[in-house]
């Protein structure tokens, strides 16, 4: 059985190689990206769809806000609407407009986050 | 005052005899009498005082009463002076006058009777004050009605300005909290992560290099930390004119090359290479914290905005000045936004976007004015910016001395 991918798009080098690391001791393969733009990019380039995607909202280029709205806008593979989000976030009361499966508070505790990726992971038979 | 005012009556007459007999009836200690002996003197008259009443005789050679009257009903300044016309004539010529449906004339006949004359000229006296105080009144209320309502306006403006100032000071604080919390979600991920690895007793996660890698994140997250506080007591220190700088000779040109130095990892980790150029050694009287807080501040602009392309810094000297310029190769900024930048939480894109507290310019012209220099920026909308920093090498000794 072929381990969960995630995806993981955050824009701040020292919390992104911190979540990648937690993720890949949890057994996870780990997908990068600094932003929006990157993001669709590793979407496209991926052999497998990762199973849920960690987002930022606060970030250069394509924030997270506009991410989810790119992936809301039917000019992507509809398989992408299917991801699950787990939003990542330092603001209080993030204005989210939809396709949001959970929103995650920064600083996050990482038994916190583990279980809110366990939360929303497809249910494998294995 | 109003009741200070003389109260001024003219008598018309070319008789002086009856100017003088009329003039004796009237007299009153509060109240002026000028004589006039014919209608142009009259005029005269007419136009240089304000009168209470005229009493005109009718039968005049050359300009008659009734022609005076009606040259002062066809007059501004004049038109609402009460006329009593005295007549030697019949009734029937009383209303020869065509002004008399314009209210306030009187006629006395010859001959005059004492009584009659002095209780007309009460009425139009008492009238007179009457409708002065009156008119005082209404300007008083008018100039009251005009100040409340100057008043009512800055109140509106003040209310305004603080309903505009606790806006900004709500987006500033969910800004600086938002801003806080990255560097801690950081240390915090980096700690838990270590006690991860402690519980399972792995060693393998603290290898020299491993160690060093976590020390320095851990590092720059602190900074970071401590730049955020550092900017907003700045800003408590700027808005109750606690700016201070403590200037000492130092060469700038280390400065620089130092600040580039400890962001390099930054900058290679934004994709941004720098190209320094300095002449020497630029040494000049100026507050060493201070202005590598405008080197930081500057730095770190051009990594934000200018990511992925070169920094190119230029250091000059010259003229008992310093100019530092910093060029980015980053979005820009349009030219309408360029003055705003400089005020504070003002920032060109949004902070979704962008980080930062919106207050790095904003200090960074503070520090520089202290300092008797200035900063501008040329820029255009996606083809970068450079901002100019130029420094009197003697600092703001001039000034310091007054």
């Amino acid at each position: 059985m072929q381990a969960n991918t995630l995806l993981i798009v955050e824009d701040d080098p020292d919390i992104r190689a911190c979540l990648e690391e937690i993720m890949v001791s949890e057994g996870f393969e780990v997908l990068t990206a600094a932003h929006g733009r990157e993001a669709l990019q590793a979407l496209q380039s991926a052999q497998t769809l990762p199973a849920l995607i960690l987002l930022d909202l606060t970030m250069p280029v394509m924030d997270g806000p506009q991410f989810l709205a790119e992936l809301a806008s039917g000019r992507w593979p509809e398989a992408w609407q299917r991801i699950p989000v787990l939003v990542l976030t330092a603001i209080s009361e993030p204005f989210l407009a939809g396709g949001v499966a959970e929103v995650v508070r920064k600083p996050v505790d990482i038994g916190v986050l583990i279980d809110a990726v366990a939360r929303h992971l497809p249910v494998s038979l294995s | 005052m109003p009741h200070r005012e003389k109260t001024r009556i003219l008598l018309v007459d070319d008789v002086p005899e009856n100017l003088l007999a009329l003039e004796a009836l009237i007299r009153r200690d509060d109240v002026v009498v000028h004589k006039a002996a014919s209608g142009d003197a009259a005029l005269e008259l007419l136009l240089a005082h304000d009168f209470a009443l005229a009493i005109l005789d009718v039968q005049m050679p050359g300009m008659d009463g009734f022609e005076l009257a009606e040259f002062m009903r066809g007059t501004e300044k004049t038109k609402h002076i009460p006329i009593v016309f005295v007549t030697a004539g019949g009734r029937e010529l009383n209303y020869a006058f065509k002004g008399y449906e314009s209210g306030a004339v009187d006629f006395l006949h010859k001959p005059l009777d004492a009584h009659t004359v002095k209780s007309k000229v009460n009425v139009f006296v008492d009238l007179y004050r009457q409708s002065k105080v009156l008119k005082h009144q209404l300007e008083t209320l008018e100039r009251n009605r005009q100040e409340q309502e100057a008043l009512l306006q800055e109140l509106t403006e003040t209310q305004e300005e603080l309903r505009k100032a606790i806006t900004i000071r709500d987006e500033f604080m969910s800004i600086a909290s938002h801003e806080l919390k990255t560097p801690l979600t950081s240390l915090k991920l980096q700690i838990q992560l270590r006690q991860r690895y402690l519980k399972k007793g792995d060693a393998s996660a603290f290898t020299i290099d491993k160690i060093a890698k976590m020390v320095e994140s851990d590092d720059r997250q602190i900074q970071r930390l401590i730049r955020l506080i550092d900017d907003m007591l700045d800003i408590s220190r700027i808005r109750s004119g606690r700016l201070t700088v403590h200037p000492a000779t130092f060469d700038l040109s280390e400065l620089v090359h130092d600040v580039v130095d400890r962001f390099s990892e930054q900058l290679a980790a934004a994709g941004c290479t720098v190209t320094l150029t300095v002449p020497g050694p630029v040494v000049g009287y100026w507050d060493h914290f201070r202005v590598e807080q405008v080197v930081i501040n500057l730095l770190t602009n051009a990594m934000r905005y200018g990511a992925g392309k070169p920094v190119t810094i230029v250091l000059e000297a010259g003229d008992g000045r310093a100019r530092l310029s910093v060029r980015d190769e980053g979005i820009g900024i349009a030219e309408e936004h360029q003055a705003r930048i400089f005020q504070q939480f003002e920032r060109v894109v949004s902070a979704s976007q962008i980080g930062g507290l919106g207050l790095g310019l904003y200090i960074v012209d503070q520090i520089v004015r202290a300092h008797g220099g200035s900063i501008r920026v040329e820029s255009a909308l996606g083809k970068g910016s450079t901002f100019i920093v130029e420094l009197p090498v003697e600092g703001n000794r001039a000034s310091d001395a007054s």
